[in-house]
Parts: C-alpha cells; sequence; structure tokens
C-alpha cells in the first residue's frame, strides 16, 4: 500500500529519499511509476477505490490484532479452564452414577 | 442415570461448548490477520501502521532510502531476538509473491538494518488474503533494491520513462493505463 512516510522531525535531505512504496511501483512498471511519482497523474477511479477497500482492511487488521492482544491470552486461559471443568463435571457425573 | 447425573452431564456440556467457541473466535481472528495469540515468548509487534502499537518510519541516509512498515515484528531465530518486517497487501489473492511486493520487502530489510544492524532478520514477510510469505534479502534482491532506487533517483526529472516489462497482464492492473502511450492492452 502506497503510504506517505512522514518526514516530521527528519532532516530536510529525507525529502529526496526513495520511498519503499515507490520502489515497488518502479518494480511493477518504471512508467507507471513516472507517471505516478514523477508526472503526478492521478490514478483510476478503480484504483483510488482499491486504494481505500485496502487502507480499511489495514485498520481492520490492527482492530483484530489489537482484539487478540487484549483478549487472546485471556480467552485461552478460560477455554482451558472450561475444558477442565468440562472434564471434572463428566467425572463427577460419572461418579454420581455409581 | 440419576437426575444430579445428567445435570452436571448438561453443565459439562455448556463448559465445553463455550471454550470452544472462544476457541472458534480465536482461529478466525488468527486466520484473518496471520498472529497467533501466543502465551509467553512468541512473536511480538514492536511498531505498527495499523494502530496497534505506534509506527516507526525507517530511514537510511547513505542510500536515501525510507519506508514505514505495517509492522515490524520481533521473533526468535536461532536464539536471538530479531526485528522482522511484515507488509500487508490485503486486497491480493495469489499463491505466488509478486515482484513489487518482493521489492518492497527487500527495501524495509535493508532500512531495519541500516537503522539496527544487527537486530534486523534477514527476511521479512508479505500477507496476502492467502497466506502469508517470506522473503529473503539475497544478495541479488539487495542489488535489485539498490538498483531501483539508483534508477528512480536519475528518472525524476526524466521527461519520459519508457514500459519496463512485457506483462499485459500488468497493464491490464495498471492504475496509470489511462495515461499510459505504452499500454499492452
Amino acid at each position: 500500500m502506497a503510504i506517505e512516510p512522514s518526514i516530521r522531525g527528519l532532516p530536510a535531505s529525507a525529502q529526496d529519499d526513495v520511498l519503499a512504496s515507490e520502489a515497488a511501483t518502479y518494480a511493477f512498471c518504471a512508467k507507471a511509476w513516472h507517471l505516478e511519482h514523477a508526472l503526478r497523474r492521478l490514478p483510476s477511479d478503480a484504483t483510488v477505490h482499491r486504494r481505500s477497500e485496502g487502507a480499511a482492511l489495514h485498520d481492520e487488521h490492527g482492530a483484530r490484532i489489537a482484539t487478540i492482544q487484549r483478549t487472546g491470552r485471556r480467552l485461552v486461559v478460560w477455554s482451558v479452564g472450561l475444558l477442565i471443568l468440562a472434564g471434572v463435571l463428566v467425572l463427577l457425573a460419572l461418579l454420581a452414577n455409581r | 442415570m440419576t437426575s444430579l447425573g445428567i445435570t452436571l452431564l448438561i453443565l459439562a456440556g455448556i463448559a465445553a461448548t463455550l471454550a470452544a467457541v472462544a476457541l472458534v473466535i480465536l482461529w478466525r481472528h488468527g486466520r484473518a490477520t496471520g498472529f497467533r495469540t501466543s502465551i509467553g515468548g512468541g512473536t511480538a509487534i514492536v511498531a505498527s501502521d495499523t494502530g496497534v502499537v505506534p509506527a516507526i518510519v525507517l530511514r537510511d541516509p547513505s542510500l536515501g532510502l525510507r519506508g514505514k512498515p505495517d509492522y515490524v515484528l520481533e521473533q526468535e531465530i536461532e536464539n536471538r531476538r530479531a526485528l522482522v518486517p511484515l507488509e500487508l497487501k490485503p486486497t491480493r489473492r495469489s499463491r505466488r509473491v509478486y515482484e513489487s511486493d518482493t521489492v518492497q520487502v527487500g527495501a524495509y530489510v535493508l532500512l531495519l538494518r541500516a537503522v539496527y544492524g544487527e537486530r534486523a532478520a534477514p527476511f521479512g514477510y508479505v500477507r496476502y488474503s492467502t497466506g502469508t510469505f517470506r522473503i529473503e534479502l539475497t544478495s541479488e534482491l539487495e542489488r535489485r533494491v539498490r538498483g531501483i532506487v539508483a534508477a528512480i533517483r536519475s528518472s525524476r526529472q526524466a521527461a519520459v520513462v519508457h514500459r519496463s516489462h512485457a506483462v499485459p497482464a500488468r497493464c491490464a492492473n495498471c492504475a496509470m493505463r489511462r495515461h499510459c502511450n505504452e499500454s499492452l492492452v
């Protein structure tokens, strides 16, 4: 995804830096890179749509990761606890029927 | 079977079902993201451009290259903790890695090496909707990235740059097709 990294806090020479995403575009096609990054031509509507869809999926990915980080371990611990509890209850049920 | 036994079995069933639901939720999140829940060591997220933790801008002033990986992970590799970039391409569905993604991940590995030295892993990941691929920074890939950086710098003021491939499918999917007079489709 072509997101321009911020140059805040970086030296003025950083403005001449080549971006990793720009290098990817060049690897795809040198002319496409030139049209987009040097001549500043606007991408097609389909591309704009695809990129905004990609941005939304990035955010969704981050939200899922945050959920996993926040609740993942707790869910695993609870699941193991519940499975142990289920096993104990089955054993007790068997004992109750003797 | 006694009523107590039946009650206990029902409770056991409820507990097992709740546990299964929790594990399925985790499994689905893991499958959707490529990240598993780990207890203990495992992978840590050092930086992220998706809002999980603050992002990091990597820069190599000597090469004149800059980038912001979607994730920088810290993983245990050969008995040491190493930093690994991961780039998300959530709209891609492919069984092989695109050349452009190989170059981008290679650039991030180079940047991590420039900033963190030995702490950088010699590889990175790209994640498509169809799976995660590991990309090694071979000497060939390093040359390719350096060559592209040099080519971009020398082409910035050029009036014309020509198409660099002969693949019609690339032109068909190109964002710049409507502006291009060298399109193959």
